[in-house]
C-alpha cells in the first residue's frame, strides 16, 4: 500500500482566520476514510486543498506525490463531490453524465445510467430544477461512476431522504468493492458512515486530532456509572471526556480506555456499571468546545 | 490502481469541445444582438429622393457597420462572461487546471469570435437581399464583394472581435482579483473622459480608438492587434493562475 494523500504541517489561513493549523496526516491507497469534525473544523477547506481548488498557506501537501494546486494529474484522477457542484445550465442531466464520462477515464457509463434510472431522474431534466436532495443524489452518481483513484465526498447526503441515504452508502460500498479506490467522505454524522468507513480522521481546531481505524475508535473510550466518589476514585487523574450527574449521588463519566482488565473487574465488583461508548457519542465528547456545554448558555440552572 | 496520465493538449481539447456544446447561450446572444443591430441598420438607412420632370428616384444608403460594431461589443461582453463564477466553477467540476482552463477559454472565444465575424460579414448579403425584395431596388451600387474582399473583411472583423474578447477577458480577470474593479473600471473610463473634457484635450479613449481603428497599414494593424490580444491573455493568465476556486 502506498500513500495517496500526504500532508505535513499543512496550514491554511484566510486573512485573519487560521482554518488548518499544522495538519499532518497520511491516507493510504484503497481505504475509505471518514473525515469528521464539527462545523467549521476545516473539513471542506482540507478537501478543497486536496483537489487543488484552494492553495495551502504553508506546509506540504501531496496527492499522488504531486502538489495538487494546478496539477492536471491530480485533477484527472480525483473528483470532489459536494452540493455546490456547478454545471452548465444549458445541458440536460443526461448530457452532463455523458460530459463527465468524456472527462474521467475510468467513468462507468453503464453504472451511472443504472443509478440514474434507479433514482428516477428525467434524462431531459435540468440540474438547476432539481430539489436539494436530488441535486446531491445526482452529484453522488457522478462521484461514484467517475471511479476516480481519489474520490472525495464532502457532506454528500445533504438534503437526501433516509431511503436515498441508505441506497447511496450501499451503492458506494458495492462499487468500492468492485473497483477499489481511495475514498474520503466527510460528515458530521458519524453514526451514518461508521459502518462504511475503515478509518476515522477526526479534525479539531484545524488539526488531525485522531486518526485511527474505526474499530479502535469503538474501543477508544469507556464509561463508568455509579456512586460519584467511587467513579472518581476509579478514573483517577484521567481526562474526563464527558460527565453527567444522575440524581444526587450517581455519576456517569467517560474516559479514555487504558485500563487493565483486572482494574475493570475490581471496579465492577465495587458496584460500578461499565459500558462501551457509541462512537457517535464519543465524537461529540471529543469535539466539544473546551469548556461547558449548551446548558451553560442558559445559566446552568 | 494505475493513474490516468493526461496531457495538457488533451485536457484543453476536451474542455474546448465541452464549452462549444455547453455555452449555447453565447451563440444565441450573438444572434439576437446581430438581428437587433441589423434591424437598426436597416431602419436607419439613409434615404432621399431626387425628382426631375419625368422620374422620381429614391436613393437608399445601406450600411452594416452597426452589425459589426455590435459584434465587437458582444465580444467584449462574452470575454467578461466566461470568467463569471458559474463558468469558472463549471470548469473545475471536471478535469482542468488553470492553464488548461485559460487556453480552452481562448480557443472558445476565438471560435465564437470567428462565427460572429463571418455572420457580421454575411449580413451585408442579407441587407442586399432586403434592398432587392423589400425596398424593391432596381439598381444596386456599391463596393462589389469578391471572395478575397470577404475573407479579408472577415479577418479584420475577427481581429477586432478577438481584441474585444481579450480585453473583456482581462476585465473579467481583474474583477476576479478584486470585486472593486466592477466599479473602478467604469469609473476610470468615465472619469478619464470627464478629465480630458475639463482639460479641453483630445480624450485618451479616442486616442486608443484611433490607435486601433485608424490604422491604414494592414501589417501594422495586425501586429498591433495581435500584440494587444496576447498581452491581455497573458496578463489574465498570470492573475488567474493564482486564483482559488469556490473559496
Amino acid at each position: 500500500m502506498s500513500a495517496i494523500v500526504e500532508c505535513h504541517n499543512l496550514t491554511k489561513k484566510y486573512r485573519t482566520k487560521t482554518v488548518l493549523n499544522n495538519f499532518t496526516a497520511t491516507i493510504e491507497e484503497n481505504t475509505i476514510t471518514g473525515l469528521i469534525g464539527r462545523n467549521g473544523a476545516g473539513k471542506t477547506t482540507l478537501l478543497k486543498i486536496l483537489t487543488g481548488y484552494l492553495k495551502e498557506t504553508s506546509g506540504k501537501v501531496a496527492v499522488f506525490s504531486e502538489r495538487p494546486f494546478n496539477s492536471l494529474k491530480v485533477s484527472a484522477n480525483s473528483i470532489f463531490v459536494d452540493d455546490q457542484m456547478s454545471y452548465p445550465p444549458a445541458l440536460q442531466l443526461y448530457e452532463l453524465i455523458e460530459a463527465a464520462a468524456r472527462f474521467y477515464p475510468n467513468f462507468n457509463l453503464k453504472l451511472a445510467k443504472g443509478l440514474f434510472d434507479y433514482f428516477s431522474f428525467d434524462p431531459k431534466g435540468y440540474h438547476k430544477r432539481l430539489s436539494k436532495g436530488q441535486k446531491s443524489t445526482f452529484n453522488a452518481i457522478i462521484g461514484i461512476a467517475a471511479r476516480c483513484p481519489l474520490t472525495i465526498f464532502d457532506e454528500p447526503t445533504t438534503g437526501m431522504d433516509e431511503g436515498v441515504r441508505k441506497d447511496f452508502y450501499r451503492a458506494l460500498l458495492k462499487d468500492y468493492l468492485e473497483f477499489p479506490r481511495t475514498i474520503i467522505i466527510s460528515s458530521h454524522h458519524l453514526n451514518e458512515i461508521e459502518d462504511l468507513i475503515e478509518d476515522v480522521l477526526l479534525l479539531k481546531n484545524g488539526r488531525a486530532f485522531l486518526h485511527l481505524p474505526i474499530t479502535e475508535l469503538k474501543e477508544y473510550a469507556i464509561a463508568f456509572k455509579g456512586r460519584k466518589d467511587e467513579v472518581l476514585r476509579r478514573i483517577g487523574d484521567r481526562d474526563v471526556l464527558h460527565k453527567q450527574y444522575i440524581g444526587a449521588d450517581t455519576m456517569y463519566a467517560v474516559v479514555k480506555n487504558d485500563f487493565q482488565e483486572e482494574d475493570l473487574e475490581q471496579a465492577r465488583r465495587s458496584g460500578l456499571e461499565i459500558s462501551s461508548v457509541r462512537s457517535s457519542d464519543l465524537f461529540v465528547y471529543l469535539t466539544k468546545p473546551a469548556k461547558g456545554g449548551i446548558d451553560d448558555v442558559f445559566g446552568g440552572n | 490502481m494505475s493513474l490516468a496520465e493526461i496531457s495538457l493538449g488533451a485536457a484543453v481539447k476536451r474542455q474546448f469541445l465541452f464549452k462549444m456544446k455547453a455555452n449555447i447561450d453565447v451563440y444565441s446572444s450573438l444572434m439576437i444582438m446581430q438581428l437587433l443591430a441589423f434591424a437598426i441598420s436597416y431602419g436607419d438607412r439613409i434615404r432621399y429622393a431626387v425628382r426631375d420632370e419625368i422620374f422620381l428616384s429614391k436613393v437608399y444608403y445601406y450600411s452594416v457597420d452597426p452589425v459589426i460594431g455590435i459584434t465587437i461589443f458582444w465580444g467584449l461582453v462574452t470575454g467578461i462572461t466566461v470568467l463569471t463564477k458559474g463558468y469558472t466553477d463549471t470548469d473545475f467540476t471536471f478535469v482542468t487546471n488553470r492553464l488548461s482552463s485559460t487556453l480552452s477559454n481562448i480557443l472558445f472565444l476565438a471560435a465564437v469570435g470567428l462565427a460572429g465575424a463571418i455572420m457580421a460579414m454575411l449580413s451585408k448579403n442579407v441587407i442586399l437581399l432586403v434592398a432587392l425584395f423589400v425596398d424593391k431596388a432596381d439598381v444596386l451600387y456599391g463596393s462589389p464583394m469578391t471572395a478575397g474582399d470577404f475573407f479579408l473583411g472577415t479577418a479584420v472583423v475577427f481581429l477586432y472581435v478577438s481584441l474585444a474578447c481579450a480585453i473583456g477577458y482581462f476585465i473579467g480577470a481583474l474583477v476576479k482579483l478584486n470585486k472593486i474593479f466592477v466599479f473602478l473600471i467604469p469609473a476610470l473610463l468615465i472619469g478619464s473622459l470627464m478629465f480630458d473634457a475639463a482639460q479641453d484635450q483630445w480624450p485618451l479613449l479616442f486616442k486608443v480608438y484611433e490607435f486601433y481603428f485608424h490604422e491604414f497599414s494592414l501589417a501594422i494593424f495586425v501586429v498591433k492587434v495581435l500584440a494587444s490580444i496576447i498581452l491581455c491573455y497573458l496578463a489574465s493568465f498570470l492573475i488567474l493562475n493564482r486564483m482559488e476556486i469556490r473559496s
